[in-house]
């Protein structure tokens, strides 16, 4: 009896371990540019609000930040200035490379100085567009998790 | 020349990331949050954005930018003062596009840097 009572509570702790990680489901973040993407929690614990970005931080240190930029007027839409803004960053530091996206999206991603810039538009959003800027681990959840609309 | 940062390297730091960040990231830097490694950060960012402002003195001369192997508060606290007193005097405009696309890769860095 002693045997199954044990049985009996180890397979319940088992089956409850899941449910004690209820605060570690990923957290989803939907820009106004129709993309969304994830990140787990435990990869920020607070979260800075400014005019129009916020930023991520853990330990006391940013990780990130999320930054939605209206397009500019003298552009027809989000992804023309993003196709601008390419040559742009390109006089600046790192080497931005292409981001493999949908079709319906266009984006580009520098590195520099520890934190990897990402300029992502969708063709669905043509006023908005986010930059998206954070250290490698976050960077790569956003990137493996980003849909559009 | 003071190696402390003062009150006035605080200001000319807080106009230059004004310019490109806005107040809520300028409020940051004080004369304590301010390290060498933010500095050394927010020259690099004048010097790559060298063609984004209309204000030409306010590039560090190419001359200074050898990084000495001693005294890095002395070099870069002495192009600081020299470069940002354009961005104090509101003399400035940064270019949108440069600021939307070059400056944007440095923020993050520069403030990691204080402390």
């Amino acid at each position: 009896m002693k045997k199954v009572f044990l049985t009996l509570a180890l397979v319940l702790a088992v089956a409850t371990s899941g449910c004690s990680s209820f605060g570690s489901q990923p957290i989803e973040f939907q820009t106004t540019a129709s993309a969304s993407f994830k990140l787990n929690p435990n990869t920020f614990d607070s979260i800075e609000l400014h005019p129009s970005d916020i930023s991520l931080w853990r330990d006391g240190n940013i990780v990130g930040s999320i930054t939605t930029m209206p397009t500019a007027p003298d552009f027809e839409s989000a992804i023309d200035e993003l196709k601008q803004g390419l040559l742009e960053a390109q006089k600046g530091p790192g080497v931005p490379q292409l981001l493999d996206l949908p079709n319906n999206a266009y984006g580009f991603s520098s590195t520099h100085n520890g934190f990897t810039t990402a300029f992502i538009a969708s063709s669905a959003s043509p006023e908005t567009w986010v930059t998206i800027s954070a250290q490698a681990e976050l960077f790569d959840q956003m990137l493996a998790t980003i849909r559009f609309e | 020349m003071s190696e402390s940062i003062t009150d006035q390297d605080a200001e000319i730091v807080r106009a230059i990331i004004r310019s490109f960040y806005g107040e809520s990231y300028a409020r940051k830097f004080t004369t304590s949050s301010i390290t060498d490694e933010t500095l050394v950060n927010i020259i690099e960012l004048l010097s790559q954005t060298e063609d984004c402002s209309t204000w030409i003195d306010a590039v560090p001369n190419p001359k200074d930018l050898l990084m000495p192997s001693k005294s890095l508060r002395k070099w870069a606290l002495k192009i600081l003062r020299k470069s940002g007193e354009p961005f104090l005097s509101g003399n400035i405009r940064v270019n949108i596009m440069c600021k939307r696309f070059r400056a944007a890769q440095f923020r993050n860095g520069i403030v990691l840097s204080l402390q």
